[in-house]
């Protein structure tokens, strides 16, 4: 997620910072204030600097806590900058994000309360060399990543009721008039010349966000289900330009896949890639021992 | 959009939802005089002063593909046309 919000700050806003949230933006936050916040108060930090500089300074700092957040150096500490900062700037200027950036600032505010930085990161390497070179995994409440498939199950569940009351999805017209939508057009493909390919995927999408908040729960299809995303995501983020978006779900299914299968996956990488034998891959979670024998 | 290159149009993207999906629109219009503005100050050149800027929106609307199917290189150019808003610059506007 680290990733996507720095590609959000250096690529999508990048040299443009200041025409968008400065104090001369293309929009007056002033304005801003008196029609969108309609005059009632909204969280925004770019309002306690009082001019270009201080802001871009403030920007630079964002775009360092977003580096924390990826390789996960104060983890904690760079979520809840990192959120602030997207809260403080959809907040300041509300006209330039899209679905994808509203999911990206959820699902950051969600790992502020998650152990994300406990595992592969930056910090538990330190923990580790802190500890004389060995820390045991333990396993925490996940009470966070629940809210992050919640969350994820009502999106969908949202995109399908908000499909199934138009025509274009059951008369499989949608995908047409979507990839036909020239402002928005990635990549141009023959098949999507194809009308029947467009309604066989139109029907795809609705059968697969179905899926995605009632199938998703059930573990014996889950990977059938999450599998179907990934083809759809990837499909769409080939068709459409949409920097964000796609990948923004596709890294949050991540969440349902199951930690041991996640933990295999990583030693076979490690293995392969980087030479560690597997009898120095570290044993399954520890959870918390209890401290006492039992009587 | 169509006239840039992927890369262009990555970079680009959140322009284009300020300037597509919101700025043309009538419920944005509280908003036009300060992006008039914004683009005037851009433009500024005191030798040939900016005296007023329009919006425009040309625009086509895609036929049911059962009427007329068109395919991805081959849509309608676009030939309906909208003035959005149109602002006359004052000296204060570049002060």
């Amino acid at each position: 997620m680290g990733f996507l919000v720095l590609q959000i700050l250096c690529i999508s806003i990048g040299a443009d910072f200041l025409n968008w949230y400065g104090t001369h933006a293309l929009v007056r936050n002033s304005t801003v204030q008196q029609f969108f916040w309609n005059a009632s108060p909204k969280f925004d930090l770019l309002l306690a600097f009082p001019n270009d500089q201080s802001l871009q300074m403030y920007f630079y700092s964002v775009i360092v806590a977003a580096v924390c957040m990826m390789v996960g150096f104060w983890t904690r500490f760079s979520c809840i900058y990192v959120a602030l900062a997207l809260l403080s700037m959809h907040n300041h200027m509300p006209f330039n994000i899209n679905g994808g950036d509203a999911f990206v600032r959820f699902m950051v505010m969600y790992l502020c309360f998650s152990n994300c930085g406990d595992c592969y990161s930056v910090d538990r390497w330190l923990a580790v060399r802190r500890n004389g070179g060995s820390l045991p995994i333990v396993a925490k409440p996940g009470w966070a990543l629940r809210m992050i498939q919640i969350q994820l199950a009502i999106v969908y569940m949202h995109t399908f009721i908000c499909k199934v009351n138009g025509d274009q999805w059951w008369d499989g017209t949608a995908v047409y008039f979507a990839t036909r939508l020239e402002d928005l057009m990635r990549l141009q493909m023959p098949l999507y010349d194809s009308l029947l390919f467009c309604k066989l995927l139109s029907w795809y999408t609705l059968v697969v966000e179905f899926a995605l908040f009632t199938l998703v729960w059930v573990k014996e299809l889950r990977y059938y289900v999450l599998a179907s995303a990934l083809i759809l995501h990837l499909g769409i983020d080939m068709a459409i330009n949409l920097p964000v978006f796609e990948w923004a779900f596709i890294f949050t299914l991540v969440t349902f896949i199951d930690p041991e299968d996640l933990r295999t996956f990583f030693h076979l990488v490690e293995t392969k890639f980087f030479g560690v034998k597997p009898a120095e891959h570290k044993s399954a979670v520890d959870s918390e021992a209890p401290t006492a024998e039992p009587t | 959009m169509d006239r840039l290159t992927l890369i262009e149009r990555f970079q680009r993207e959140k322009f284009r939802k300020w300037s597509i999906d919101s700025l043309p629109w009538p419920r944005f219009k509280n908003y036009w005089v300060d992006f008039a503005k914004f683009v005037g100050r851009q433009y500024y050149n005191p030798a040939n002063k900016p005296v007023s800027v329009s919006l425009n929106l040309r625009w086509i609307e895609t036929p049911h593909p059962s009427e007329k199917f068109y395919k991805q290189n081959e849509l309608p150019p676009c030939t309906k046309f909208n003035t959005s808003f149109c602002y006359q610059y004052t000296k204060e506007d570049f002060q």
